[in-house]
């Protein structure tokens, strides 16, 4: 492709582009603040969207209480992946204590094994994932749809991931479980098995059993060294 | 300068998060300034940076490999920031929070004299004000051609526009520029 002549950047703002670039204004601090915040995102969007307002979204999570505390106040900027799925307003209020904007969903009950959950009747919002942004060739608006060519088989796992931490936000150690452990025998390489096994953690945890809790979370920690999810398996366990 | 190639590895199979952690250690400082430049305030641009990299995390397995890096992350920031309307909102308090405020952050003993004499701090700050006052949409194409030196046909495809659309807004982009530009170094000087 020709470009044509305008194209070219006159020296004088060539010049003063290249040195304002060269200032750096990013805190050192900043790449972890962010971090924090996106784990808190990762933790916290799927509360706020399935289960927003339930006491028991927090008490369910008690065992992470010190990071949730932190996480809340993230969530001011961080209400983040919510926010930009399915309620962008979200930020405007309170997170997690907004009232419902939907149904939560159902989440089974049931304790071991029969992992019945029919995914498509769940009332869970939209595969979380961030389907709301096209990175390129379409124009901007956010949509809070899956990419038509996303695969199946990744929906699906996120859709069971979703399943297991509304039960979690409920305080259901017991059905989070069931269906965490069909996703694991299920899909033992699946995309998302990192998501998963720490949620796992915080399920045994809830449940009482800490020996499995702290046991995976030691292999978790040797396997992810660098997991988003280190601080909530961290916090889950002690 | 110039953005570093797409991350090879870990491979397709390999853990999401260790590409992700990958990016962000690479781009952290890209997608900061890509925000500021597209006019969220310093004070708003930690938590947006964090819905950004959320975003990420999420989309990173439908993100081709085989594409440029950067305009994908633009892509993301840009929406990121239009979508909170803080530029529509917010503009005239960034303008105010920039350097041109009356006399806020404002140093006559920094009062430059040419642009060589600018601190790459002044600098910073005087093409951010200027910024501020250029249409978002040609913004995002100055941005992103003029600074981050990225292919106008990646520009297009990522702002979904055509070439030459995104040729005809760079001009007016920089022509917008270049008037807030010499309307803040006289407001500056006097």
């Amino acid at each position: 492709m020709t470009a044509p002549p305008d194209d070219l950047l006159d020296p004088e703002l060539r010049a003063l582009f290249d040195s304002a670039s060269s200032h750096d204004e990013m805190p050192a601090s900043a790449p972890g603040h962010i971090l924090a915040k996106v784990s808190a995102g990762l933790l916290l969007a799927p509360v706020i969207t399935a289960t927003a307002g339930k006491a028991t979204a927090w008490h369910a999570l008690k065992k992470t209480a010190t990071w949730v505390a932190f996480a809340a106040g993230a969530a001011s900027g961080v209400a983040g992946y919510a926010a930009v799925e399915h309620a962008r307003n979200a930020r405007q209020a309170p997170p997690a204590m907004a009232a419902p904007s939907s149904p939560a969903p159902s989440v089974p009950e049931a304790p071991e094994p029969a992992p019945t959950v029919s995914v498509p009747a769940l009332n869970v919002p939209a595969a979380p994932p961030a389907a709301s942004v096209a990175p390129a060739t379409t124009a901007p608006p956010f949509t809070p749809h899956a990419e038509p060519n996303e695969d199946a088989e990744l929906t699906a796992e996120r859709a069971q991931l979703e399943v297991a931490r509304t039960a979690l936000a409920r305080g259901q150690a017991a059905a989070a479980l069931t269906v965490l452990h069909a996703d694991a025998a299920a899909r033992p390489r699946g995309r998302l098995a990192e998501e998963r096994d720490s949620m796992t953690i915080q399920a045994l945890a809830l449940a009482g059993r800490t020996d499995e809790a702290r046991a995976r979370a030691t292999t978790f920690t040797r396997r992810y060294p660098r997991s988003l999810f280190l601080p909530i398996v961290q916090a889950a366990i002690h | 300068m110039k953005p570093p190639a797409p991350p090879q590895s870990p491979g397709a199979e390999g853990p999401a998060n260790e590409l992700f952690r990958t990016i962000f250690d690479a781009e952290v400082r890209y997608v900061w300034n890509t925000l500021r430049r597209l006019g969220a305030r310093a004070s708003d641009v930690e938590d947006l940076a964090s819905e950004v990299w959320l975003i990420v995390y999420r989309r990173l397995d439908t993100y081709d490999r085989g594409r440029p890096l950067r305009p994908w992350l633009f892509g993301i920031a840009f929406r990121v920031v239009t979508a909170e309307r803080r530029l529509a909102h917010h503009r005239r308090e960034v303008f105010i929070d920039g350097d041109s405020a009356g006399g806020g952050e404002r140093h006559a003993s920094e009062t430059p004299a040419a642009d060589e004499q600018l601190s790459a701090r002044d600098a910073h700050k005087l093409v951010l004000d200027a910024l501020q006052h250029v249409d978002v949409d040609r913004r995002a194409i100055l941005v992103m051609h003029d600074m981050d030196d990225a292919p106008m046909k990646d520009i297009a495809e990522t702002l979904g526009v055509p070439v030459n659309t995104a040729y005809s807004r760079l001009r007016l982009g920089r022509e917008d520029f270049k008037q807030a530009l010499t309307r803040l170094k006289a407001r500056r000087g006097s």
